[in-house]
C-alpha cells in the first residue's frame, strides 16, 4: 500500500514536470521564482509572525484565551484572502464589475462580527455553566 | 598544503552530519517551540482534511481543463444547463476555505523545518518541501487569479495552475504514503499522543483543546466560504462582503470579463455593415443583423460560469445553432459527429474562437443570441451576436461572432 502510493505519486510528479517543461506556455523561470518565493515568505516572514502572535496569545488570561485565539485565527485567515481584493488594480479601466465592492469596509464589519460573536459566545458559554453549577441536581 | 584529502573530507561530513551542539541556536532549540496545542493527532486530522480539500479542487480542476481541451476520448453533456456552473463553483469555493486549512498545517508542523541535525532525512525533507511549496503556489496564485491581481505572477496562470495541480497531486500521495504508520497511529483513539516539538514524557494534549482549535480553523474556513460564495450563489450575494463579482452587477445585470474596448472590437462591433459570415457543406452565406433577427428565434435561460468561479444567469434570445446549419442545406444526420467552430471579430488571443460539438451542437438551448433580458445585446456583451450553450465555462461562450464554419466529420 505505501510502496504504491508513493510510486504513483512519484509518478505523477514525474507528469507534472515532464508537462511543464515542454508546455510552450509555461514560463518555467517566473513559476520557479514565484514558487521559491512564496515559500521562503511563508516560512521565513508569515509564520515568524503568527507564532509572535500566539506568545502574545498565550500571555492572556486562561479564561479568555481560547476565546482570543479563535479571533485570532479568524480575522488572520479572513485577512489573508480579502489583502489580494484590497491591493488589486483588477477594477481599474473600462469594467466596473471586476471587484465591485468596498473591500476594506467588508473586511472590517466580518473582523468587528466575528469578535462581537467570539465575545457574546464566551459570556453566553460561561453563563450556561454558571446556570448549571447553580441547577440541584437529581 | 592538503596533507590528508581524505580525513578532511570525512571530518567535513561528519560534521555535516551531526554539527556541534554550540551551533544549536534560536529555531533548532529543543524546547523553542512551546505551545501545547501540536500532537501528531491534531496534524494527522488537518492533513486528512486537506487531502479531501485538495483532492476536490485537483478532480474539479480537472474537469474545467478538459471541457477548454478536449481530448478524444473526453465527452462533456449538455446537460444538466449548470453542471460547470457548479463544478467550477466548487472549485474556487473549496480553494479559498483551504486557506486556513493550509495555515494552521503548515503551524503544526513548523518545528519540522528546524529538526537538529538539519541534514538529517534529507530527501524527505526535499519532498516535503516540494509539497508545501506546490500547495501554498496553488492557493496563492488561485487567490491572485480570482482577485485579477498579475503583477506578482511572471508567467501565464492558466497552464501553471495546472501542471503545479499535478505536481501537488503527486506530492501529496508520496506523502501520505511516508506518513502512513505515523498517521494510523496518531488515530488510534486510545493511544497517547505524541508531542511534535517535545520528546516523550511529555503530557498528551488534552482532547478538548485540540478540538476547540479544529472547530476555530472549521470556523474561519466557513467564515471565508460565506463571505465569498455570493459570486456564485444569488441568494447570498448581499451578505458576502469580500465576494470578487456580484451577480446582478454590469450591463444588462451580469457581469462582464472582457470589454469590446479590451478586445479592440468596439468599431467592427457597432459597425452597420457587419455580417456574421456562415460557411459549410461547400456553401457560404453572408447573414446581417436583420437577417439574423428574421429567422426563427428560440429563449432560453442559461448560466454564464466563467473559470474563476462566479456564475450569473441570464435570459438569452438568438437564433439556434443547428438552424443555421440548416440554412447550408444540411440537416440532423449531417450534424451528427460534427462541429462548429465560431469565430470572434477579436483579432488575437487565446480564446477569440471555440468549437462546439458532441450534444452541445444538437442542443436546443445552443443559440446565436442577440438579445439578453429583452434587449439588443450590450456591445461588452457580445454586439452583435455570441455564442451561448448550456454547461459551457465562459471562455468558451464567444462573443462578438463574425464566422461560424460548421464541419461533419464523417
Amino acid at each position: 500500500m505505501r510502496r504504491a502510493l508513493i510510486a504513483s505519486g512519484l509518478l505523477l510528479m514525474v507528469y507534472a514536470v515532464v508537462g511543464a517543461t515542454t508546455d510552450t506556455q509555461v514560463s518555467l523561470p517566473g513559476v520557479l521564482i514565484f514558487g521559491v518565493a512564496v515559500l521562503a515568505l511563508h516560512d521565513g516572514v508569515f509564520l515568524p509572525l503568527v507564532l509572535a502572535a500566539g506568545a502574545l496569545i498565550g500571555r492572556v488570561p486562561s479564561r479568555w484565551r481560547s476565546t482570543v485565539r479563535a479571533v485570532a485565527v479568524v480575522n488572520i485567515a479572513v485577512a489573508v484572502v480579502a489583502l489580494p481584493l484590497l491591493v488589486s488594480r483588477g477594477h481599474d479601466g473600462d469594467n466596473p464589475t471586476i471587484l465591485p465592492r468596498p473591500y476594506e469596509i467588508g473586511l472590517l464589519v466580518i473582523v468587528v462580527t466575528t469578535t462581537v460573536s467570539a465575545v457574546l459566545c464566551r459570556k453566553g458559554i460561561e453563563r450556561w455553566r454558571n446556570g448549571r453549577r447553580r441547577r440541584p441536581r437529581g | 598544503m592538503v596533507r590528508h584529502p581524505d580525513g578532511r573530507l570525512k571530518h567535513a561530513l561528519t560534521w555535516l552530519n551531526a554539527p556541534p551542539d554550540r551551533l544549536r541556536r534560536g529555531p533548532f532549540r529543543p524546547d523553542a517551540f512551546p505551545s501545547a496545542l501540536r500532537s501528531t493527532r491534531l496534524t494527522s486530522q488537518l492533513g486528512i482534511a486537506l487531502g479531501v480539500a485538495f483532492l476536490v479542487c485537483f478532480l474539479t480542476g480537472l474537469i474545467s481543463h478538459l471541457v477548454q481541451h478536449p481530448p478524444s476520448w473526453f465527452w462533456w453533456p449538455s446537460e444538466p444547463a449548470g453542471l460547470y456552473r457548479f463544478t467550477q463553483g466548487l472549485h474556487v469555493a473549496t480553494g479559498l476555505a483551504t486557506v486556513p486549512l493550509l495555515g494552521a498545517k503548515l503551524w503544526s508542523v513548523y518545528p519540522r523545518l528546524f529538526t537538529w541535525p538539519p541534514l538529517k532525512h534529507a530527501a524527505e525533507r526535499l519532498s516535503v518541501a516540494v509539497l508545501v511549496a506546490a500547495a501554498l503556489f496553488q492557493l496563492v496564485s488561485g487567490l491572485l487569479n480570482v482577485a485579477h491581481e498579475y503583477r506578482p505572477m511572471p508567467f501565464f496562470f492558466t497552464t501553471a495552475h495546472y501542471w503545479a495541480g499535478w505536481l501537488v497531486i503527486g506530492a501529496l500521495l508520496v506523502h501520505v504514503g511516508v506518513q502512513l504508520p505515523v498517521v494510523r497511529e496518531a488515530l488510534r483513539s486510545r493511544a497517547p499522543h505524541v508531542r511534535l516539538s517535545r520528546g516523550h514524557g511529555a503530557p498528551p494534549v488534552p482532547d478538548a483543546d485540540r478540538r476547540q482549535l479544529l472547530l476555530t480553523v472549521g470556523a474561519a474556513a466557513g467564515v471565508i466560504t460565506v463571505a465569498t460564495l455570493g459570486q456564485t450563489v444569488r441568494p447570498l450575494a448581499a451578505i458576502s462582503a469580500l465576494a470578487p463579482r456580484r451577480p446582478g452587477t454590469g450591463p444588462q445585470g451580469l457581469p462582464i470579463n472582457r470589454t469590446a474596448a479590451a478586445a479592440g472590437v468596439r468599431d467592427a462591433a457597432l459597425d452597420p455593415g457587419y455580417r456574421l459570415t456562415v460557411t459549410g457543406f461547400g456553401r457560404t452565406v453572408e447573414l446581417s443583423l436583420a437577417d439574423l433577427a428574421a429567422l426563427p428565434q428560440h429563449t432560453t435561460v442559461l448560466p454564464i460560469a466563467c473559470v474563476e468561479g462566479w456564475s450569473a444567469v441570464g435570459t438569452w434570445s438568438g437564433v439556434r445553432l443547428r438552424d443555421l446549419a440548416g440554412l447550408l442545406g444540411a440537416d440532423q444526420a449531417d450534424l451528427a459527429g460534427g462541429e462548429a467552430e465560431v469565430e470572434s471579430l477579436q483579432a488575437a488571443g487565446r480564446y477569440r474562437t471555440s468549437t462546439v460539438a458532441g450534444p452541445h451542437l444538437a442542443d436546443d438551448r445552443t443559440l446565436i443570441a442577440l438579445r439578453l433580458g429583452g434587449e439588443p445585446l450590450a456591445v461588452d456583451h457580445g454586439y452583435p451576436a455570441r455564442l451561448i450553450a448550456p454547461n459551457r465555462p465562459g471562455v468558451m461562450q464567444t462573443k462578438w461572432l463574425t464566422r461560424v464554419t460548421i464541419r461533419s466529420l464523417r
